[in-house]
């Protein structure tokens, strides 16, 4: 059973479709994983399931939320004995990229804003792709992204963490120009910091791009 | 989580106590509302007494702010102790919404 809106998962996972191809635009996959562990923890917190601070996140709240992945990110935390912190939960979650990715892709084809595609490439390999069918979503999410990054508004919780994620994915730099991009950078920072949660995501994307950078470079 | 309000010429200051965080928020963002739907669009937070502030606080006290700015109105907070000002520092919260050492600083800051 899905949620009557999106939530910050399903938008952040719309936002990283190419318009034109349906196909995800991912600074690496680990990024994404982490960008929808993100998104759920950040649903549950806003939903008052959840709740965090400088040292840990904890359920405050096992009442199921009516959300199939919400509820099993809900009873996994719940199940945990002991607390950690927001970050050490980002990553946990944020590994299982692939199944978080193929069940957020799936509720979008069954709800109707997606539509899934069977595409082939070279002749010989198979890919999917996933059109927006009316990228009404899209829109709406990218304009409150836009109002709030050109504005000097205190902004809506759920604005700035759908800021913080757009931010890791790699979405905003492909809305924004690079003069536009150095006009918010600050604004960009001051709104992510806001929300525990999104500066978790924030620090285990960059340290998960680190280790990779380090991976691939030559000793 | 205790609350009390004093009402002195145009700015109404909200006392606050305890802890805020999921448990309490509601209960904090209903008593300022009221304030404001009584015409109080200055609000100072008087955190003396605040103990503990979760990220479900932090939104709360940023939701009212915003209520607040919406009504052509302000607030400001003011008095927080070590740890709950560390919590509003490492958040950036000083970049949005005014906080004062003091209650004169915080009735400076919003021109009361």
């Amino acid at each position: 059973m899905a949620m009557n809106h999106l939530t910050l998962a399903d938008e952040i996972v719309v936002l990283m479709l190419d318009d034109r191809s349906g196909e995800l635009r991912e600074v690496f996959g680990g990024v994404t994983g982490v960008a929808i562990a993100g998104g759920l923890l950040m649903e549950l917190a806003l939903l008052g399931r959840i709740d965090t601070d400088l040292h840990s996140l904890f359920v405050v709240d096992t009442k199921p939320t009516g959300d199939d992945l919400l509820d099993a990110t809900l009873r996994e935390i719940a199940a945990e004995p002991g607390r950690n912190s927001s970050a050490w939960w980002v990553s946990r979650i944020g590994a299982r990229r692939d199944e978080l990715l193929s069940a957020v892709l799936a509720r979008l084809v069954e709800r109707g804003i997606l539509r899934e595609e069977q595409r082939r490439f070279l002749w010989v390999f198979e890919r999917r792709a996933y059109p927006q069918v009316s990228g009404r979503e899209e829109r709406e999410a990218k304009a409150r992204l836009m109002a709030l990054l050109f504005s000097d508004t205190v902004p809506e919780p759920r604005d700035t963490l759908l800021l913080g994620l757009a931010d890791v994915t790699g979405v905003l730099d492909g809305m924004l120009s690079t003069e536009e991009r150095r006009k918010v950078q600050s604004r960009i920072e001051d709104v992510v910091a806001l929300e525990e949660i999104g500066r978790s995501v924030g620090r285990v994307a960059q340290e998960l791009q680190a280790a990779l950078a380090q991976a691939i470079l030559p000793l | 989580m205790n609350q009390n309000t004093q009402t002195g010429g145009p700015v109404v200051v909200h006392q606050l106590a305890g802890r805020i965080d999921t448990s309490t928020s509601p209960a904090v963002e209903a008593a300022i509302k009221a304030k404001l739907a009584e015409g109080n669009t200055r609000i100072l937070l008087d955190m003396r007494e605040v103990t503990y502030v979760s990220s479900a606080g932090l939104r709360v006290v940023l939701l009212v702010a915003k209520q607040a700015k919406a009504a052509n109105g302000s607030l400001a907070l003011f008095g927080l102790q070590p740890s709950v000002r560390e919590v509003f520092d490492i958040s950036g919260f000083g970049k949005i919404i005014p906080i004062a050492a003091g209650e004169a600083e915080a009735r400076a800051l919003i021109g009361a």
